[in-house]
């Protein structure tokens, strides 16, 4: 007998992971389904009748069902001790230091890749494969793996990737990279699927109605509590009124300030140390240049810093020129050529060369 | 037994259809689903076809027809014997007893119960997941109405000393009731000498289609029904009865009965050469002790193995053995008999339950402790996670 690959497609129970898991079969491998179980309702206090995507018991059954329509097995796996521990810890320390985390991305890099890449050594398989909208090339220059932009440009989530290791990323499959969102949904109900109309998902999955305040207040209430109120500033440095704890809010953001200054402010800063918000107008929240930690380098370090890169500062972002230079052992400085708006720290920058994720890493300071 | 086919350990979750009721089956299979409240000549006949299964099964129970009440499995019959004997008796006490390791379908029934005020109080168990009879009697009180252990635990095999449990309940005029689904057709079920008060039995576990089960109701019981629409069953069950169902139970309790000294050999041997066989894998634990153990069931625990692995492992090698207690979701949460035995969620979660059935050969035991021994020493890890 021919032996084939192993291939593991990790399974939402949306459209994208189904129908890359239905190429794959066609394409000959040996696939396997597995659907993670991340968290439960209980855990995080979202409401199951409402606003349910990911890990809820319908989307495992949509999986499950897709496996079984393509006569391959199906297992669930509860990771869920390792995504409390690795992802919502991270979330919430990063938004007690008044910082915006991206969970999504520690996820793919910690659990979905890593973690399930260990597991998958136990199983005897071969490749993992996932539903983004991403491609996996060569880099001609070093040899090393990298992260091409999907071909379908509004769906691409290359940017969510940057973490993977580079031997994760050589056992890893993107069945859909040169596929647009539109290709996906024909192709799926041209083969009948059942989760061919199933809707996109969006927000972080364990705080489904999106509001991240109810779920800090609900299942942390000890750090909301910890968060003393403090002062809005001005950019004269003008005490303009209070915030209810630095937790609460987000660089760039401008409704729900309870401020009433009559013009459009945003919060261009958030001062941990002296437990202070700055507000401004939106050109104030403009800077050229901001530091990175926590980095991942996909191919050498020596062919990005120094060098022309595209970098990308948040997911709907559209990557602009800038060059990287090193500043001590852990941290870079990234300086754009033209001023950005809203530099976020806690969010990931990423990037590109060529619209090919070559590293990333986490915005520390602005 | 052929390369490449199925092992099928899993018997304690469902049996074969016993070979016998096929061709007993197929002559059924043509005729009306009548009712067998219903006047005209079919119903008639279900009706008597209902009462003829029903002496049947109450001839090897040793006990009266009138005493044999249908369900749909054992976990209604469970439900039905704990909520109705604890609400039935809710004026004279609201306090009730059970244990940690009993199945599912009793525990959530104590837990439901717990929300309308009952009081429940959870006998401990040793590492073998015994209970302790002074305890027992230690912990009834003069408004305790209701006792429910199992006869033979679903995961472990352990054998409750029902009897002395009948006594002391019985001294104490306590209602005893029993999940007796893993007894049936392992241990002689005689009812006249057993004082149970009440006793759950499921046909899928002896050689039926799943769909069908028995609750024994010693007759004086009282019990206030929990389904409603049509009065039958004594007016303790509505719905209709599944007729062919209580047929099959009753062919299939006959055909167990008759066989029974036969099949005792048949898993006694089985099951000493499993152990046998298992006692060579490296990290293993079996989880059986000095107690009483029926002979189809045995767990057994891995050591530094990861049991989501285990299990998967098992399945692409075509192997159908449990875990004991897989949720809805299909992942797997250790087993709450196992952890209320005292053993880490790890361990617990590395766990097997393998029951052997009526077809199941000493070929099939070879491969699969040959097959398992291979996925253990390929996947068991040190502590650090290194590959022994």
């Amino acid at each position: 007998m021919e032996s084939k690959y192993k291939v593991v497609i990790a399974m939402s129970g949306g459209v994208d992971s189904s129908l890359a898991a239905r190429l794959l079969v066609e394409q000959g491998y040996d696939v396997m389904g597995v659907t993670m179980k991340l968290w439960g309702y209980i855990d995080t206090g979202g409401r199951p009748t409402h606003d349910s995507n990911c890990c809820s018991l319908d989307d495992i059954n949509n999986a499950k069902a897709e496996c079984a329509a393509l006569g391959i097995p199906h297992y669930t796996l509860d990771m869920s001790a390792e995504f409390k521990q690795i992802v919502i810890e991270n979330f919430v320390s990063e938004y007690k230091v008044g910082r915006t985390p991206n969970p999504c991305i520690i996820c793919n890099t910690e659990i979905k890749w890593h973690a399930l890449l260990n597991k998958l050594d136990d199983l005897g398989v071969d490749f993992l494969a996932t539903g983004h909208y991403a491609r996996k090339v060569k880099h001609e220059a070093s040899g090393r793996w990298v992260i091409k932009r999907g071909k379908d440009l509004h769906k691409d989530q290359s940017y969510a990737l940057w973490g993977i290791r580079q031997a994760d990323l050589e056992r890893t499959l993107f069945p859909l990279g040169d596929l647009s969102k539109k290709d996906v949904r024909h192709l799926a109900a041209q083969a009948d699927m059942r989760t061919a109309e199933t809707p996109e998902s969006m927000e972080i999955c364990f705080v489904p109605d999106n509001d991240y305040r109810r779920f800090l207040n609900e299942q942390y209430p000890e750090i909301v509590r910890a968060a003393p109120s403090g002062d809005f500033v001005d950019s004269e440095g003008k005490v303009i009124g209070q915030h209810l704890g630095i937790f609460n809010y987000t660089v760039g953001q401008r409704k729900g300030l309870g401020l009433a200054t009559g013009e459009r402010v945003f919060i261009n800063k958030i001062d941990r140390e002296r437990n202070i918000i700055h507000i401004g107008n939106r050109a104030d929240a403009d800077a050229t240049s901001f530091t990175v930690n926590s980095c991942n380098w996909l191919i050498p370090e020596d062919h990005i810093i120094d060098h022309p890169v595209d970098v990308q500062i948040r997911y709907n972002h559209a990557a602009a020129a800038a060059t990287i230079t090193r500043i001590s052992e852990d941290e870079l400085r990234v300086v754009f050529e033209k001023p950005e708006n809203a530099i976020t720290p806690g969010q990931s920058a990423v990037f590109f060369q060529d619209r090919n994720v070559v590293g990333g890493g986490i915005i520390s300071s602005v | 037994m052929k390369r490449g086919e199925n092992i099928y350990l899993d018997h304690a979750a469902g049996t074969f259809l016993l070979p016998e009721l096929r061709a007993k089956l197929a002559h059924w299979l043509d005729r009306p689903t009548a009712n067998p409240s219903s006047i005209h000549s079919l119903g008639r006949a279900a009706a008597a076809e209902l009462d003829l299964a029903r002496q049947n099964i109450a001839e090897g129970l040793a006990c009266k027809p009138s005493e044999i009440l249908f369900t749909s499995g054992g976990t209604e019959a469970n439900n039905l014997a704990i909520a109705g004997l604890a609400r039935s008796q809710s004026q004279r006490g609201k306090h009730v007893i059970t244990c940690r390791t009993e199945h599912r379908s009793v525990l959530e029934s104590f837990q439901q119960l717990e929300q309308d005020g009952f009081r429940v109080s959870y006998l401990h168990t040793d590492a073998q997941g015994q209970i302790d009879l002074d305890e027992l009697a230690k912990s009834i009180s003069a408004d305790t109405t209701l006792i429910a252990l199992m006869w033979v635990n679903n995961e472990t095999g352990l054998i409750h000393p029902v009897s002395e449990i009948a006594r002391i309940a019985g001294e104490q005029g306590v209602k005893f009731h029993c999940d007796g689904v893993q007894a049936l057709g392992h241990i002689p079920l005689q009812l006249d000498t057993i004082g149970v008060d009440s006793l759950a039995l499921s046909g899928h576990k002896i050689g039926t289609p799943a769909g069908i089960g028995v609750l024994f109701l010693r007759s004086g019981t009282t019990l206030q029904g929990i389904s409603f629409g049509g009065g039958q069953e004594n007016n303790l069950r509505a719905g209709t009865q599944n007729t062919l169902g209580a047929k099959s139970f009753a062919w299939a309790s006959e055909i167990i009965l008759e066989k029974y000294a036969e099949s005792q050999q048949h898993y006694e041997s089985l099951i000493q050469h499993l152990q046998v066989r298992l006692r060579s894998i490296p990290g293993i634990q079996i989880n059986r002790g000095q107690a009483s153990y029926s002979s189809h069931i045995l767990n057994c625990s891995f050591h530094h193995v990861d049991g989501e692995a285990l299990f998967i492992r098992l399945d692409m090698a075509k192997i159908a053995v449990s875990n004991g207690s897989a949720c809805s979701s299909g992942s797997q949460a250790p087993s709450h008999v196992l952890t209320a035995m005292g053993l880490e969620d790890t361990l617990a979660q590395a766990s097997l339950r393998i029951s052997l059935g009526l077809q199941t050969t000493k070929a099939e035991i070879d491969h699969f402790c040959d097959e398992l021994g291979m996925i253990i020493y390929s996947i068991q890890r040190d502590p650090d996670g290194i590959q022994i």
